[in-house]
């Protein structure tokens, strides 16, 4: 099966900084995959480049067959970005985000009306529709903030740090959405630092650190493979965390 | 097209709700417009009226001028300046230092008398707009109470020659029809007016402060505008947006036609209410007045999007050097509106 997203020799330069530095994998639809590494590694530039934001400093990346480079008007209409900042506007009430962001993507009223209604009972703010952002709580601007990445169905999801801030149960909520959305047939990239979150849902990961990718597969063949390598203890922190930490190193990233 | 419609009223969406923002553009200055300008005024600040006014008295032991130079002295809102020249009545009028100036002609209460042609002459300043109708008025009143008098005295002395006609009945008839004809054709005595110099308006406080303040907060409200931008530049909606299927131009375009149009609209309603409340001079042209607050406003709003075009975000360096320049602009605009 031909990969939904293709990703190859992706570089982004700022100035000497190479924040992203040749970075290749392939998504296929229905599968969540992670792109796990900390504060810095780059993980959301390299978002910023696949939802066609930056241009990319060499390298290629296609979304359904389209360039990001060459077709940027037409990637954009089957991705959707939950921004890894909370990007709703204080003083509009969630309704009448879904209907400005909908409107932009020319969906048509009645089909926006439905759409919305949907996407509200789906990360349950329905009852709160009508009041405004500045009001909300963590989890609920979260939610939001998802819910309006949502609107065109899209084929591609990427989602950046969605968890960021939020309470156990909106994070369970979340992690059920994403489920919900995944069985739709859609590819998702999943950006954390969260270890855990990486092991809960991702069916591959990639781990990147200063822009280089350091190792990518399914959880198990991340740890087979690599246990033979590193010296895995039978201690209390989880299995993935020492990889990670083994892989990454001990240096703070502020 | 759509979208950039979209985008202005989701502006004034956000504008309407965001009361602090509303109270900033449209509330503030109304009330800094009204404190500066009464601090600023000598006519509404002092309380109790005390009109200085100069008397230039040519008739200077007519009974009659004597009794108009009384009344006004005893006017508990005027004092009357009796030891000045008439040059320097005429010169320090138009200079505003005193709202008008009274002369009294040569002769003047011997021709009252004797019914002939006379006038009072008031000297005033046209940009007097509260100290120079009210002496008008006094002195208009003191007119009407002699013309009254003469018609009385007059009446009284064509009586008083008809009982003594065996002096010279044909002399007094011919007085009698002489004076009668003059009240008729002269319609008693006049107040004349003379402008000390052309109306300039220049005087009033609000017209002074208005367009200044205007300007000044509508700079201060693209300055709102521009941190709106920097913010959702940050908040990740600036990305959200553009990683939609939208063409940049109607995003942009959605935010400067929303400044310009909140710009106008600030405008408008500022000196509106100036216009209404404190009966603020906007000139006779009512198609100037829209050209010059369009064109203010598309000037601010340019200003605006040059500055939103090098500013990349709210947290670099640079970003703050252009808002802080901004804001001295506004400052120096603030400066030279209070000082003008
Ligand atoms: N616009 C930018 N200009 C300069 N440096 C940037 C810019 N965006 C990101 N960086 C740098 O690129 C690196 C990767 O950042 P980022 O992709 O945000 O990391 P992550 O999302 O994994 O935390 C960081 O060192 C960051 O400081
Ligand atoms: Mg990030």
């Amino acid at each position: 099966m031909a990969s939904l997203i293709k990703v190859k020799n992706l570089t982004k330069k700022f100035g000497d900084l190479v924040a992203v530095n040749n970075i290749s994998f392939e998504i296929q639809e229905k599968e969540i995959f992670g792109l796990l590494g900390p504060n810095g590694a780059g993980k959301t530039t390299i978002i910023n480049m696949l939802s066609c934001y930056l241009e990319p400093t060499s390298g290629e990346a296609w979304i359904a067959d389209k360039s990001i480079i060459k077709e940027p008007q037409e990637v954009k209409k089957i991705i959707g970005l939950v921004p890894q900042e909370i990007a709703l506007y204080p003083n509009l009430t969630a309704i009448e985000h879904l209907k400005f962001f909908g409107r932009i993507h020319n969906i048509p009223s009645k089909k926006l009306e439905e759409k919305c209604k949907e996407l509200l009972n789906l990360v349950r703010l329905y009852e709160r529709r009508n009041d405004l952002v500045k009001i909300y709580s963590g989890g609920m601007k979260r939610r939001l903030n998802i819910a309006c990445g949502l609107l065109n169905d899209p084929k591609f999801l990427m989602m950046d740090e969605p968890t960021l801030g939020v309470d156990p149960q909106s994070r369970e909520l979340i992690f059920e959405n994403i489920f919900k959305i995944r069985e739709r047939g859609v590819a998702i990239l999943y950006t954390t630092h969260y270890l855990e979150e990486a092991e809960r849902l991702c069916d591959r990961i990639n781990i990147i650190d200063e822009g280089k990718s350091l190792a990518l597969g399914s959880l198990d063949e991340l740890l087979t493979r690599l246990e033979a390598k590193i010296e895995i203890k039978p201690t209390k922190a989880g299995r993935l965390e020492q990889l990670f930490i083994q892989l990454t190193g001990k240096r703070l990233r502020d | 097209m759509k979208h950039l419609l979209l985008f202005t009223t989701k502006e004034f969406l956000i504008l309407w709700r965001d009361k602090g923002a509303l109270v900033m553009l449209l509330l503030v200055p109304i009330v800094l417009i009204v404190i500066a300008s009464f601090a600023l005024s000598g006519v509404f600040g002092g309380g109790k009226m005390d009109i200085k006014l100069p008397v230039i008295n040519y008739d200077k032991e007519g009974e009659i001028s004597q009794e108009i130079i009384a009344i006004l002295e005893n006017h508990p809102n005027i004092t009357l300046e009796k030891d000045i020249s008439k040059d320097e009545a005429q010169a320090k009028v138009g200079e505003g230092k005193y709202p008008a100036a009274l002369i009294i002609p040569e002769n003047f209460s011997q021709k009252i008398t004797f019914g002939e042609k006379t006038e009072l002459k008031l000297l005033y300043d046209p940009n007097s707009n509260v100290e120079y109708p009210f002496v008008k008025g006094v002195i208009e009143g003191i007119i009407e109470k002699i013309n009254s008098i003469r018609l009385a005295i007059q009446t009284a002395l064509i009586e008083v020659n008809k009982v003594n006609s065996q002096l010279d009945p044909e002399k007094i008839v011919k007085e009698a029809h002489e004076i009668t004809q003059n009240l008729a054709a002269e319609g008693g005595l006049k107040l004349t007016l003379f402008k000390a110099r052309e109306e300039t308006r220049e005087a009033d406080p609000f017209a002074q402060n208005v367009p200044g303040y205007a300007i000044m907060f509508m700079l201060f409200g693209i300055l709102g505008g521009i941190e709106a931008l920097l913010e959702e530049k940050e908040t990740g909606i600036f990305k959200r947006i553009l990683s939609l299927p939208i063409k940049k131009y109607s995003l942009l375009g959605g935010k400067l036609l929303s400044w310009f149009l909140i710009a106008i609209l600030q405008m408008a309603i500022i000196l509106t209410i100036a216009h209404f409340i404190f009966d603020l001079y906007l000139g006779k042209s009512i198609l100037a007045l829209i050209l010059v607050v369009s064109t203010c406003s598309f000037a601010s709003t340019s200003i605006g999007t040059l500055i939103s075009a090098f500013v990349k975000s709210k947290k670099t360096g640079h970003t703050n050097v252009y808002i802080d320049y901004f804001g001295y602009v506004s400052f120096r605009w603030f400066l030279v509106a209070s000082l003008d």
